[in-house]
């Protein structure tokens, strides 16, 4: 024959915590807590084809050890060698509730490391062993408790294990179910496989197996034969049953493990002395032990108590420590200036170009009511115009930053974002979107800030308009706005009849036509110009229309406008004051 | 190393252990409600409208602006679907040890793969949300680009970066069930750490928090997905090769720290129930 199962020098450790404290300081440090032994230095060795009965009183290890035998919880010290594959069959079988029989099946079969087309082999036999009927595609929280155990003695006892650990199973279940199980588990038993059994009924054990282990306080008392050792337990039950309540209690203390052990010995001696002198008041005898206990209770309580102390002052001390130190070192200097900056930018709300209802007062005409101002902050559109003749496009919001590009005078761009400057307090950076799609910096000491509610005019200037009708150009303002909507290409068609001469340089194309011409890029209408105007610059007619220019330059003569979000650049002769060309852009296209 | 092969041995070998076990794990999460699974749609759906309501239109002002050139409710479904993921594998995935070892504990199973068939689970609705996010995006405008291939490679980082995560969380929570509480509170945090709901643009004195918050992976994730469903300019991963490199370190630690404390606890993970 050959060992199946070979158990050595096996010790299972639990830890006993008063406090939860206790337990997270014991998985860092390891030797806080009460140790209670479970199992203390087991040894034993089973051959392949034994049947043997795990027996002892209530809490001597017969659960722990079948647990270890069949891999469910590590031993503390010492090895478990098995050969095969090995299955515990216990009442409280792990299925999941929510899920139907069949899928169960399924899912402990996979946990058990079977493949797929083991399961499916598998699974009708399964369920004819249950024998649960229609259940079989229920949720298993709606089977009785007869039926789950069925379900997983089922499966357990299926799926064909080496080693079978059975820890009082054979309880629950009808008669007919549980003699159905002995019958399967006496062909385990004639196929030889290893069999341990776990049950308080000795009738069962003596039925059932050939060998028995006995469990006393954690350790084996004895091995062997069943003949020889049901009849030394039987004695002993006997003489348990006599004990009384203190005498049971001294005999399963005798497990408290180490440091706890020593100390029951002592007491265990106190109680021997002492009751030598009052034997007959029960209470006192228990009392010795209770009172070391307590006492032992209060001082840790008490330690306790003290070092939270400890911690919460040196908490404290750490954060007025931090803060006194901050304080003095400026580190909150950039918390104070979020703060004032915060604040400072409310209040220039206000007072800059802004959407706010007293800069309009300054630059229309008449004072628009609550409800315009509402309608007119929906509308508007911030953008900026270049108001210096050459200037630098940068990277980021700062004047360190690298030049990205340039832009000229009358350029206007709207704005995508605003921040302003870190070092310098006056000056805002605009984000804004080059003709080419990239992002840029431009510093607000170099813009006109234009907000384009202030220059809502719902018809066309007469001026504007008879110029564009002489060039058999849209004269509507909507007109326009589609215009300059439409793609490029659209536009090249619609005017193919009036075009001079076509010319495309850099992407930029241009269209000229009868004194006016059309550029275009990247498939989208730039600028309109209109050329040979042969008119003087008339400054209050076209003031009283469009309201005062945004900028005018007096070295390199140019008048800008705007319509809504409409450019309209008038450039002057600057000897004859008469108007050389004017440009209409679309700002943001 | 050692511990960090024998895992991702076992993750392996038990690929199909896992895709099954995930199937059933789903299955039994949404088996109570008559909606079943749809409440995996239905859960995301509500808290996106809430969250466009608040932060797309109510703090914006009504503001119709765009946030990296999409309009903030699509910008906020291709950001969400994976937070959405995110948030519930890492919150399932810490948990996962412990609320199933018993059902597993009586066998040879290699335990490695529990938060692996948690998150999976996950991730099977993750696939759903995805595609009605995407059948959505179409009506906003974006349609597939090229950048869509990023796609499968963004969610083949997240599930890595879920795994070695859970790996970490799940063994922690099991010895010390506060850490879970803990890691509840840190997703509730990250939502808003996260460009999620909003897109934070530091620049100048403040630069060095945008940093910070890019040291958060999930910062990395989100961002891709963005690019991948949105059809961002250009190859996320590639164009910041810097963040991506970072990120795959940031993994790699994971597993490794994760593959270690697991093989240290998990024989004895049940003395901890």
């Amino acid at each position: 024959m050959t060992s199946s199962v070979v158990v050595k020098n096996v010790t299972k450790r639990y830890k006993l915590y008063g406090k939860n404290s206790e337990k997270i300081i014991d998985v860092f440090t390891g030797n806080q807590g009460e140790e209670f032994l479970a199992l203390k230095d087991v040894s034993f060795t089973a051959e392949k084809g034994d049947v043997i009965g795990i027996i002892g009183v209530n809490g001597s290890g017969k659960s722990t050890l079948s647990n270890i035998i069949s891999g469910v919880i590590p031993p503390t010290e010492g090895t478990v060698k098995s050969k095969g594959k090995t299955a515990l069959i216990a009442i409280a079988s792990g299925l999941n509730n929510e899920l139907t029989g069949r899928e169960n099946i399924e899912l402990k079969c996979l946990m058990l490391g079977f493949s797929k087309k083991e399961i499916r082999e598998l699974e009708p036999e399964i369920i004819e062993f249950a024998e649960i009927g229609k259940f079989i595609d229920q949720p298993v929280k709606s089977y009785s408790s007869g039926m789950k155990s069925r379900l997983g003695f089922a499966i357990s006892v299926t799926v064909d294990p080496d080693i079978l650990v059975i820890d009082e199973a054979l309880s629950v279940g009808d008669q007919a179910f549980a003699e159905k199980c002995l019958d399967k588990m006496n062909s385990f038993k004639e196929q030889g496989k290893t069999i341990f059994f776990i049950s308080h009924s000795i009738g069962q054990v003596k039925q059932f197996c050939d060998k028995a282990l006995w469990l006393e306080n954690g350790t084996v008392r004895d091995f062997g034969l069943i003949e020889e050792i049901v009849p030394k337990y039987q004695q002993f039950l006997k003489e348990y049953k006599m004990m009384t309540a203190e005498e049971k209690k001294a005999f399963q203390q005798g497990r408290l493990g180490n440091k706890s052990n020593v100390k029951q010995q002592e007491s265990e001696n106190g109680k021997v002395t002492e009751s030598g002198a009052e034997y007959s008041t029960d209470k006192d005898v228990e009392n010795i032990p209770l009172r070391t206990k307590e006492r032992q209770k209060k001082r840790k309580n008490k330690r306790g108590k003290k070092s939270l102390l400890i911690i919460i002052v040196c908490l404290l001390i750490l954060i007025i420590g931090g803060i006194l130190f901050n304080l003095n070192n400026g580190s909150f200097d950039s918390l104070k200036s979020i703060f004032n900056q915060s604040s400072k930018g409310d209040s220039s709300k206000g007072l800059s170009s802004d959407n706010k209802a007293n800069n309009k007062k300054q630059e229309t005409k008449a004072q628009p009511t609550q409800a315009e101002i509402q309608v007119a902050e929906d509308k508007n559109v911030e953008m900026v115009v270049v108001n210096k003749s050459l200037v630098n496009l940068r990277s980021k919001p700062q004047l360190t930053s690298n030049i990205v590009g340039s832009a000229s005078l009358g350029d206007a761009f709207t704005i995508l974002k605003k921040q302003a400057d870190a070092n310098e307090e006056d000056v805002t950076w605009f984000n804004i979107t080059l003709s080419d799609g990239s992002k840029a910096w431009i510093s607000s000491s170099v813009v006109k800030k234009v907000n384009s509610y202030n220059h809502e005019v719902e018809t066309m200037p007469s001026g504007l308009n008879a110029l564009l009708q002489e060039r058999k150009l849209p004269t509507t303002l909507e007109e326009l706005s589609t215009l300059f909507d439409s793609p490029f290409d659209e536009i090249r068609n619609d005017y193919a009849d009036q075009v001079i001469n076509q010319s495309e340089s850099d992407q930029v194309e241009t269209l000229k036509l009868q004194s006016a011409s059309l550029v275009g890029e990247k498939n989208s209408l730039k600028e309109i110009v209109l050329s040979s105007i042969n008119q003087d610059y008339d400054l209050k007619a076209w003031n009283e229309e469009l309201g005062n220019p945004v900028l005018q330059n007096q070295s390199n003569p140019v008048s800008i406008y705007f319509i809504n979000q409409m450019e309209i650049k008038i450039y002057i002769d600057a000897n004859s004051q008469s108007i050389n060309k004017i440009s209409l852009s679309m700002i943001g296209n | 190393m050692g511990s960090l092969f024998t895992v991702l041995r076992e993750q392996i070998k038990s690929f199909y252990l896992i895709r099954r076990l995930s199937f059933y794990e789903m299955k039994s999460e949404n088996n109570n409600n008559y909606l079943g699974i749809l409440w995996e749609l239905i859960n995301p759906a509500i808290q996106i409208a809430v969250y466009a309501f608040v932060f797309g239109f109510g703090m914006r002002g009504g503001h119709r602006g765009a946030v990296e050139g999409s309009d903030f409710v699509s910008w906020l479904i291709a950001g969400f679907a994976l937070w959405y993921f995110v948030n519930q594998a890492i919150l399932q995935g810490s948990k996962s040890v412990y609320t199933r070892i018993r059902m597993v504990a009586k066998m040879s199973f290699p335990i490695s793969v529990i938060p692996t068939y948690v998150i999976f689970s996950k991730f099977y609705q993750h696939l759903m949300l995805l595609i009605v996010a995407f059948i959505f995006l179409q009506f906003t405008g974006h349609i597939p680009t090229i950048q869509l291939i990023q796609l499968p490679y963004f969610m083949f980082s997240t599930l890595v970066f879920l795994v070695a995560l859970s790996l970490i969380t799940s063994t922690l929570s099991t010895v010390i069930r506060d850490v879970h509480m803990l890691i509840q509170a840190l997703m509730r945090m990250l939502l808003y750490l996260t460009p999620v709901l909003w897109l934070p643009a530091f620049t100048g004195k403040y630069e060095f928090i945008m940093y910070i918050m890019k040291l958060n992976p999930i910062f990395y994730l989100v961002e891709g997905y963005r690019s991948a469903l949105l059809g961002g300019p250009s190859w996320y991963m590639l164009e910041h090769l810097g963040y991506t490199i970072y990120f795959w370190v940031v993994v790699i630690i994971l597993f490794l720290v994760g593959s270690k404390v697991h093989i240290k606890f998990r024989d004895r993970f049940i003395d901890f129930l």
